[in-house]
């Protein structure tokens, strides 16, 4: 079996700070760290999903589970001066995963990890097959945070997008959910629907918020290449979808979900006060994670790693660790792809690409302590043709998208990455 | 060889009328190829030429051929191209020839440019042969041609010979009719060396490579050489014939055929046209040279990569090297940088120059709309000639402006006439008169030749295309320079967000400048990407705005969810973006890709 990307593990382990971090969030008095771990199985793949996902491997669940564990016990020793305050499973559809399996995988979780006892539980699930019982386990098991993937409330929608489920499985789920005790819920949307109307997305947003829910994640569709969805546009089958209608859409959700008392904190999410996701924080802050499962990406110890993406080899490839570690001693995971380390520019453009998709932005003293050089100084051209288009602005010591600026904030992203090495 | 057994002659003949079908087939007769190695179109040697099935440049073979009286001729041919654009190549190769076959196809009978190349061979007193090609076609006429070939070029019929290059029939006869008919060459080979260079190629280790027709004396290793009229010295490397790869023989004697390898670096040291000499005791008087070509169209011609200029500028050195029609000067353009406004013989002959430059040298290359080269007088008095709209002086300067207008031959089917009338009615012509090549039971399947004047602008977009679309195919033309006439002219000017785009700028008949200018605005309309803001682009005429589009501004770029943390992927994805956006060429603050600017200057074709 094959070693790609090197053996990351021992150098983690003599790494004990996290390097390169901007603010360090503590936990428990320590470190905090994100825990991600993913389920790759569905039912049946979306048309418009690009994410590691499969239908038709359910032969591979048996063993999945055992894998999960024992890559969670092979990262153990590296987090271990860690504070673990969000946990994530994501898909995939993680809501499969049978009670009895989410149970040995939360029992590994929390006997190896240092896990705090606030800590932010979530799960995402698919309303088609949720049942009462399996989400009254779910909170059972200490899952305090459901996101549910509802991405529409009309039926020829979820037919375009090929999910599986009708409006009224998602009302009845949502019921179930809030009866079996999860107060704080989720709500996946994407709007920019082909050949969608401004007022049928009103009429899912108008729905959704009759659930109150206390997050609600606004995607616009992006068609992406390699999905069914791709290659009916590319066919001609289907048209594109229309940008200016999504850049209508978007500008009237905002406006709606802040007089519901949304706090929009990210380019996509809004919630309820002290509601936001701290997981996806994770994620744009540029904290540490690390990542368990089939493709699960990590970023620990400044570097940017990821699984192998099929689940078999990925349960060959921990298989595999667990045996060397045997005979060999040796821990380190195997098959982990893109092993990359940041360099200054780039974990600076990184730093800005991914803070300025949060409305808080990016703080320009912070960025200075951190990086040792100004933001003014290190993007110096992108500010000057940005500001003057009207797409970021420095407000209170902090640099942010403008309202315009927010759904074109690729165009502003580009201008930041460095150049690429001349050839 | 002693020159009474030297036969110098050229092949013309129509394109497809089956020239190199039936030069293959000489080769194969006399063993200058071996069968094993033969392949379709053995002269042509640019792959380009293969691929249009043309001939582009004059290529030379020298054949051995043992004709009926038991002796050994030593037979040059030099192949000639058919098309319209390279009456210059042709008239270069016929220079260096006593005679020439000449051969229309037994079902197409003859051709206008069949006759151009006629009179051009009459002018240099070359021995005509007449060969019917194709005659084994379940639809030749070789009798009607014949009568053709009689009636209207003055053959007798019992000179007509009939042939298929394809299947070899006549073939010999063609041979021997070179030998019996065509004059040997006459040169006095104890005078002083006079070679006559007919063309010319660069090759890395051996320097110019001059192709010559040896008139007067004798060249070989030994002695220094000279260029009468550029002047330039050397030691000759190497100097042998074609066979037709290179075959070295160390001399050629008066009456031969074949190359001197010169060793000269310098590519516009060696001129096609000029003679060489011995540089001490050589010739005093060249031999009369070539006309240059005169260049009648003109497009700016831009590297894609700016870095590629220097190497375009070799390139286009070392091309003119044997394409001595080739002009081109040095031009800058604020949307396509630095490159080369270029002449050509004609719109053929500019895909042809573009397309070798891009595969003989590696490059990626753009070209502007292309001109013709208008007279402008202005209104105190001066007079100038301009190629590009830039040049076009202010309305108020103009006193009159005058156009290039050609006479343009077209050999039809009769019942084609109307069509072709009104193709020419459409693009500003007058008609001339016809002519009758014969006269067949069905009145419409006569043929005819039909003359037209016409503006040449106006046979440079898509003329001879609708030409062939509108006549099934039948059609063929040609045409030549024939005066200059006033014109009532424009220039049209695209204006993106506010600022004139030199690079799409155009002259255009004034009545056409409207619509031209609104065909242009809509085109770019769905070419440009939106921006972050509204980008107006306007067609102006003379400060007035015939047409304007707008491309809304952007509102909506930007990335979905962060699938599980994939900060490289989304990082990639923005890469890819940042990668599209360096292809693009700034006008202004606007991007524009370079496709853009492709498809609309291919608008102008």
């Amino acid at each position: 079996m094959e070693r790609a990307g090197g053996g990351c593990y021992p150098r983690y382990m003599a790494s004990t700070s996290p390097v390169g971090q901007q603010t360090v969030r503590m936990s428990g008095g320590k470190p905090a760290l994100a825990l991600y771990l993913h389920i790759p199985f569905c039912s049946s793949k979306c048309g418009y999903c690009d994410f590691n996902s499969y239908e038709g491997l359910e032969h591979l669940v048996p063993e999945y589970t055992p894998a999960l564990v024992h890559e969670l016990e092979l990262w153990a020793p590296a987090a271990r001066t860690f504070g673990v305050d969000t946990v994530f499973f994501g898909g995939g559809t993680p809501s499969l995963t049978t009670l009895d399996d989410m149970s040995a995988i939360v029992a590994a979780v929390r006997e190896q990890y240092d896990i705090a006892p606030d800590a932010e539980w979530t799960l995402e699930a698919n309303p088609t097959e949720l049942t009462r019982e399996h989400l009254e386990g779910l909170r059972h098991l200490g899952i305090n945070r459901l996101s549910m993937g509802v991405q529409s409330m009309r039926p020829d929608e979820l037919e375009l997008l090929e999910r599986a489920h009708t409006p009224e499985r998602v009302v009845q789920a949502v019921e179930d959910a809030r009866a079996a005790g999860f107060d704080n819920l989720n709500l996946d949307l994407i709007f920019g629907l082909i050949g969608q109307r401004p007022e049928h997305w009103q009429e899912t947003l108008e729905r959704v918020l009759q659930f109150r829910p206390e997050h609600l994640s606004c995607y616009a569709l992006t068609v992406e290449p390699g999905t069914a969805l791709y290659y009916r546009v590319q066919k001609g089958q289907l048209p594109d979808p229309d940008p200016d209608i999504a850049a209508e859409e978007y500008e009237w959700t905002r406006e709606r979900l802040a007089r519901d008392g949304y706090q929009q904190y990210e380019i996509s999410n809004w919630a309820k006060p002290g509601r936001a996701c701290r997981h996806n924080l994770v994620y744009w802050r540029a904290e540490p994670y690390l990542g368990f499962g089939a493709g699960a990406h990590s970023f620990f110890a400044g570097q940017r790693f990821a699984n192998v993406d099929a689940p078999n080899r990925y349960e060959e490839a921990v298989a595999a660790t667990v045996e060397a570690r045997a005979t060999t001693g040796s821990a380190a995971m195997q098959q982990i792809a893109g092993g990359e380390t940041p360099d200054h520019t780039t974990q600076m453009a990184d730093a800005m690409i991914l803070g300025l998709r949060l409305m808080e932005g990016v703080g320009l003293e912070e960025f200075t302590t951190r990086f040792g050089a100004r933001v003014e100084d290190a993007f110096a051209d992108a500010l000057a043709k940005h500001t003057r288009l009207g797409l970021i602005e420095v407000a209170d010591g902090r640099l942010r998208l403008t309202s315009r600026g927010l759904l074109l904030s690729n165009e502003v992203f580009v201008d930041l990455l460095p150049d690429p090495p001349e050839e | 060889m002693e020159q009474s057994r030297i036969r110098n002659f050229s092949i013309i003949a129509h394109i497809d009328h089956g020239k190199s079908t039936l030069a293959d087939r000489m080769l194969e007769i006399t063993g200058a190829v071996d069968p094993r190695d033969m392949r379709d179109q053995m002269l042509d040697s640019m792959d380009l030429e293969r691929e249009k099935g043309i001939t582009i440049k004059a290529q030379a073979v020298r054949m051995d051929f043992a004709a009926a009286d038991g002796q050994h001729y030593e037979l040059n041919l030099i192949d000639t191209p058919g098309h319209v654009d390279f009456t210059y190549e042709v008239s270069r190769a016929l220079a260096a020839c006593e005679g020439a076959v000449l051969v229309v196809d037994a079902t197409q009978g003859i051709q206008a440019q069949t006759l151009a190349n006629v009179y051009l061979a009459m002018n240099l007193n070359l021995r005509l042969i007449p060969v019917v090609n194709k005659v084994d076609l379940p639809s030749a006429e070789p009798e009607r041609v014949a009568k053709q070939l009689t009636d209207i070029i003055g053959f007798d019929l019992d000179e007509v010979l009939y042939a298929s290059g394809k299947s070899g029939i006549g073939v010999r006869d063609v041979l021997q009719a070179v030998v019996e008919r065509v004059p040997p060459p006459a040169g006095d080979r104890d005078a002083p060396l006079r070679a006559m260079i007919f063309d010319a190629k660069y090759d890395t280790f051996k320097g110019v490579m001059a192709y010559v027709r040896v008139v007067d004396g004798r060249v070989d290793m030994s002695r220094r050489l000279r260029l009468i009229q550029h002047g330039s010295r050397f030691e000759p490397v190497e100097v042998g014939y074609f066979h037709p790869a290179l075959t070295t023989t160390g001399f050629l004697d008066a009456g031969e055929v074949g190359y001197i390898a010169t060793g000269l670096k310098g590519v516009q040291q060696t001129r096609v046209g000029d003679t060489i000499t011995f540089d001490v005791d050589g010739a005093t008087d060249p031999l009369a040279g070539y006309q240059p070509a005169k260049a009648m169209v003109f497009a700016g011609i831009y590297p894609t990569d700016p870095d590629q200029y220097s190497a375009f500028r070799e390139a286009l050195e070392k091309l003119s090297l044997n394409d001595a029609a080739l002009q081109w000067e040095p031009e800058t353009s604020t949307a396509l940088g630095f490159g080369f406004r270029c002449g050509f013989l004609g719109l053929l002959h500019m895909e042809i120059v573009q397309e070798r430059l891009e595969r003989e040298f590696s490059l990626d290359l753009i070209a502007t709309a292309p001109s013709v080269e208008y007279q402008v007088t202005r209104t105190n008095g001066t007079e100038i000639e301009i190629d590009s709209p830039a040049e076009l002086p202010p309305t108020t300067e103009i006193e009159e402006v005058r156009e290039p207008w050609v006479k343009v031959s077209v050999t039809v089917p009769a019942r084609y006439i109307g069509s072709v009338m009104g193709l020419v009615a459409e693009r500003r012509g007058e008609f001339d008169h016809t002519e009758y090549l014969d006269h067949a039971e069905d009145e419409g399947e006569s043929r005819v030749l039909t003359t037209y004047h016409l503006p040449l602008a106006e046979i440079l977009t898509e003329f001879y295309d609708q030409l062939k679309s509108r006549t099934a195919g039948y059609a063929a033309m040609d045409y030549q320079l024939e005066a200059y006439r006033a014109a009532r002219v424009s220039k049209l000017e695209i204006l993106v967000n506010g600022e004139p785009v030199d690079a799409l700028s155009s002259i255009v008949p004034t009545e056409n400048a409207a619509h031209q200018g609104r065909k242009l605005v809509s085109a770019l309309k769905e070419l440009i990407p939106r921006q972050m803001f509204d980008v107006p682009l306007q067609a102006v005429i003379g400060g007035r705005i015939v047409a304007r589009e707008t491309v809304k501004a952007m509102r909506k770029n930007v990335l979905a969810k962060c699938y599980g943390g994939d900060i490289t992927r989304k990082r990639k994805l923005l890469e890819k973006q940042k990668a599209g956006k360096k292809r693009m060429k700034m006008l202004g603050s606007v991007e524009v890709p370079q496709e853009a600017f492709m498809a609309v200057l291919k608008m102008h074709e």
